[in-house]
């Protein structure tokens, strides 16, 4: 897998394979040491080498106290995407519920203009409508709870 | 037959050769990491991933030590200013878009964070004219860090670079032609391929197997090194 470092290292990682390469050496720290052991090849080579005292330990330390920095440039961008995209659908349901309700009211309408209300008991006695009306609240509940029976 | 450019059997070649490699690695594709990479990084920071920030600092804490090295002398206090210019660097990272090099952005927050601590200690930050911006990217600065050299540090860079290019002189020949190629010569794995007349699988395969033996021989000198830090 070094292998990878190596290349990664000489940036000849395609770019297909870039996302994968980085977090694969981000993913031990023993990765960072042997990128680092290539970077004093390196300045060997070219004569920039001095021994100096690595710090990065000392830096990740004081990053790690910070508070991790979330939702930046690119997340914003796809936050925004988000949200828009969240928007039209909120929309496009708030239009389908209008509808359904809109053609549920329609059927009901033409339901109830359609059928002829039917008495199941044509001899109700003025009495019980008297007590009907008494009782009778202009909801549909009450015509539910009416208990109408059918006498044969 | 493979032509070797760079390949010698003399010990103080590979640094003595910088002086007419430099300007050959100014036609030649520079080694200096890609922005590809450090664009990636930083996106994976702005996500949150903090490893990927660490490899960032892994790659430029030594270039920024050594650029800062020209504005202040001491080196408790470069390292002060290093670690605070990552940190405001960690904290602003939402802000960069990408405009400049990475380490350019970088570069930048270093030179202000040191030279406010100049000014905050009564002195005046030193004019960095001779490194522009622009060259930031391409700057060798190894000459700059010899002036806060001890001898005991003295002492282990030698000790070091004798043990790298001895490693060097006992690679094989095709190894030893790649890794110089890449890293004197600064070529691509392509160039490298054409020059040596194989796949580029191979000098992927020839440069890390280098790497890896040159490493090895490295790696309890350099554990030797960190215990004395």
């Amino acid at each position: 897998m070094s292998e990878k470092i190596s290349s990664l290292f000489d940036n000849e990682v395609d770019n297909y394979n870039i996302d994968k390469e980085i977090g694969y050496l981000s993913s031990k720290k023993s990765n960072k040491k042997i990128w680092s052991s290539y970077q004093i090849i390196r300045d060997v080579l070219q004569n920039n080498f001095n021994v100096e005292k690595n710090i990065s330990d000392k830096i990740m330390e004081a990053i790690d106290k910070e508070p991790t920095q979330i939702s930046g440039y690119i997340k914003d961008n796809t936050d925004k995407n988000n949200t828009d995209s969240l928007k039209h659908w909120k929309i496009a349901a708030s239009f389908g519920a209008l509808f359904f309700v809109g053609i549920a009211s329609v059927n009901l309408t033409s339901n109830y203009e359609d059928k002829p209300i039917q008495l199941v008991q044509d001899d109700i006695s003025s009495e019980i409508i008297a007590q009907h009306y008494a009782n009778t609240s202009l909801n549909a509940g009450h015509f539910i709870q009416a208990n109408f029976s059918r006498q044969d | 037959m493979i032509p070797l450019k760079i390949v010698s059997n003399t010990k103080p070649m590979y640094n003595d050769a910088l002086s007419t490699n430099k300007t050959k690695k100014m036609d030649s594709k520079p080694v200096n990491p890609d922005r590809a990479i450090d664009q990636k990084l930083v996106e994976k920071a702005q996500k949150g991933d903090k490893k990927a920030f660490g490899i960032l600092v892994e790659k430029y804490n030594k270039k920024l030590t050594r650029l800062l090295s020209r504005m202040v002398r001491d080196q408790s206090e470069i390292e002060d200013i290093v670690q605070d210019s990552f940190i405001k660097a960690y904290r602003a990272i939402n802000n960069f878009r990408g405009d400049s090099a990475f380490y350019t952005w970088l570069y930048r927050i270093g030179i202000n964070t040191a030279k406010n601590h100049l000014v905050s200690l009564g002195r005046r930050p030193k004019a960095m004219n001779t490194v522009e911006m622009e060259d930031v990217e391409n700057f060798d600065d190894g000459h700059e860090m010899r002036n806060l050299e001890t001898p005991e540090t003295s002492m282990m860079t030698n000790e070091i670079v004798v043990t790298v290019n001895q490693s060097i002189e006992l690679l094989p020949d095709d190894l030893r032609q790649a890794i110089s190629l890449r890293e004197m010569d600064g070529l691509s794995y392509e160039e490298i391929a054409d020059i040596m007349n194989c796949p580029i699988g191979t000098v992927r395969s020839r440069i890390f197997r280098a790497r890896e033996a040159i490493s090895e021989k490295l790696k309890p000198l350099l554990e030797k090194t960190n215990k004395r830090w």
